[in-house]
């Protein structure tokens, strides 16, 4: 252990400067002000249930959290597939179209939503919906094609010819032995996408268009025209979320060793 | 007395078609004996064993057990326990349903399968982990798991892949002995790789000792031992010296009528002698003496080359000391390669 006043110094405002903002977030949510503002004038919960009346950012919640759950579905398949094939034929190809996979995350978001948006939405003219569904993809799939191939290289890969000795046909072996060993792996891939492609404002920023936003979209029009506590509000409960997803996330990685525990 | 159970003949594998990591291969074993197969690594006895468990494709030739051609049997349809180096135990199965993933697979009832796991895991002497799970058990628990798991489908061979290579050297000896008991009492067919020239001849019935694809000796330890066929396998048995045949001569050596078109003459450190100057076969001077516990053993530089010789004399030769040497010509081996 290292300890130093000045390491402790450099912790604590480092603590302070990332939890500051949050913390005043969380804070003027609650105040009964009409702006976003400090000292507090009185405790109220009236910007909570504004979010709720806003028509606006109820529906592009909706959209937003059907967008992620879609693209990360989609990209928690295409990520398997793509792992499988990487990792079982190993090579320098298979080396090459791992670079590929994951090369939309060095991509800025800027640059592969104009791209989409030139092609997808002015030259093929596919729905708004489903070109947003296809932005969000690629920024999903490096996450989903490196936290599978990372799991899967880790597997043994005599499990599944073990479960062929014992009787146990190609397929079925894949599905009763090599999937249940990815479940941890798919669900942090499928948590991780599904907060990035909801938390996404470059790629949504050319796809989004009349009818179809964004929930950080929709926040940014209406902090635009009401510097109101409602964002806060809403960005309480969006922090909630998270705080949510990252218990499960946490569960779900360490239920094997949970289960162990238990048989101990 | 005991008759062909099963062959591989005349295989042939490669992965790349240029290189053959096995050639003309032909291997036969008996009805309930414990073959092993043993070989510096790379020598193909891993790839051989995987052509018999049927997870490699052979480019030529064929497989047969007990009169059936099994060279195109898919692995989930051959019947064979396979216990792989690495144990492979499904992780997130406990115990009990890994040792009865085969059972399920075959469709035994719930009570025939408790019964099988019961008494498999009490030959292999693990009862009572049964809701356990592989990470929360000890190399060597994990290792009877994964013997249980193959054995309990009752194979018709049982496959050992380097299974005591992951084991520290108490447990590696206790295993072996264990692994022999539970083959002779179950009476199973058992083909055995190892790298392990000790382990390997402790345990077997035969060995076939395989280099670069090929195997080069077929037998029972004992001839192995005393009468290896090739420089290589002389080496591995403990051989530590060895000599041009037209050397043999010069140390009064003589060669069988039968033996002279053979190319080497070797002989073990132990079988070397030293004795006084005068009644000596040759002389030589110690360079390097190390000290082994029950003995020395002395690297001497002689007329013919350094000769190594371990004695247990006391008290021991110094460097440098002028020593003579007496070979027993009883204990020299003539080789051929």
């Amino acid at each position: 252990m290292y300890k130093h006043r000045f390491v402790t110094l450099i912790a604590i405002l480092t603590l302070l400067f990332i939890f500051l903002p949050l913390v005043l977030i969380i804070v003027t949510s609650f105040n009964s002000a009409n702006t976003i503002s400090l000292p507090l004038q009185g405790f109220s919960l009236q910007w909570f249930t504004k979010v709720f009346k806003s028509r606006a950012l109820v529906q592009s919640f909706k959209n937003s959290f059907l967008l992620a759950f879609t693209a990360s579905l989609v990209g928690i398949v295409i990520g398997l597939v793509a792992s499988l094939a990487l990792v079982k034929r190993p090579g320098r190809l298979s080396k090459a179209l791992l670079s590929l996979f994951l090369s939309p995350s060095l991509i800025p978001g800027i640059v592969i939503g104009y791209v989409l948006f030139l092609f997808l939405v002015v030259k093929v003219q596919l729905p708004l919906r489903t070109a947003l569904i296809l932005g969000h993809l690629l920024v999903v799939l490096p996450y989903c094609v490196r936290i599978i191939t990372a799991s899967l290289k880790e597997l043994d890969e005599s499990l599944e010819e073990a479960a062929r000795t014992l009787g146990c046909p190609p397929v079925k072996a894949f599905v009763v032995i090599v999937l249940p060993n990815l479940k941890p792996a798919m669900t942090s891939a499928f948590m991780l996408s599904f907060i990035n492609s909801f938390n996404n404002i470059p790629v949504s920023m050319y796809l989004k268009g009349p009818g179809m936003n964004t929930l950080p979209y929709a926040m940014m029009n209406h902090i635009e025209y009401n510097y109101d506590p409602t964002v806060s509000a809403l960005s309480v409960m969006l922090m909630g979320m998270t705080l949510l997803f990252m218990v499960l996330l946490d569960r779900s990685m360490t239920r094997g060793q949970a289960k162990g525990v238990k048989g101990e | 007395m005991s008759m062909q159970y099963g062959a591989l003949s005349h295989i042939d594998v490669s992965y790349d078609k240029k290189h053959l990591i096995l050639q003309d291969l032909n291997l036969e074993f008996n009805k309930g004996e414990l073959l092993s197969l043993l070989g510096p690594s790379g020598c193909g006895k891993t790839t051989t064993l995987r052509v018999i468990a049927g997870l490699i494709e052979t480019n030529t030739g064929t497989f047969t057990l007990d009169g059936v051609d099994m060279t195109h049997i898919p692995v989930h349809k051959r019947d064979f326990g396979l216990v792989f180096q690495s144990y492979a135990l499904f992780p997130h199965l406990t115990v009990f349903d890994n040792i009865a993933f085969g059972l399920k697979q075959r469709k035994c009832s719930t009570q025939e399968t408790v019964e099988k796991v019961k008494s498999m895991m009490e030959i292999c002497g693990i009862s009572g982990y049964e809701k356990r799970f592989p990470k929360q058990l000890s190399g060597g628990q994990r290792q009877r798991v994964a013997l249980a798991r193959a054995l309990v489908i009752e194979p018709k061979l049982l496959l050992l892949d380097e299974p005591l290579s992951n084991l520290d050297a108490q447990l590696r000896v206790q295993m072996r002995s264990t692994i022999k008991r539970i083959q002779q009492e179950l009476g199973i067919t058992t083909v055995f790789v190892t790298h392990d020239q000790e382990e390997c001849f402790s345990i077997s019935d035969r060995v076939a000792i395989m280099d670069k694809g090929r195997i080069e000796q077929c037998d029972t330890p004992q001839v192995i031992y005393a009468n290896p066929a090739c420089e290589m396998i002389a080496r591995f048995v403990g051989f530590k010296n060895f000599f041009p045949i037209s050397t043999a001569e010069r140390i009064g050596l003589s060669v069988p009528q039968e033996r002279m078109n053979a190319l080497l003459w070797c002989i073990r450190p132990e079988k070397i002698d030293l004795v006084d100057l005068q009644s000596a076969m040759c002389i030589g001077t110690v360079e390097v003496r190390t000290y082994l516990g029950e003995s020395y053993q002395y690297e001497v530089k002689t007329e013919l080359g350094t000769m190594i010789v371990a004695s247990s004399l006391h008290p021991p030769k110094a460097v440098g000391e002028q020593v003579g040497l007496n070979i027993a010509p009883e204990h020299v081996v003539f080789l051929d390669r």
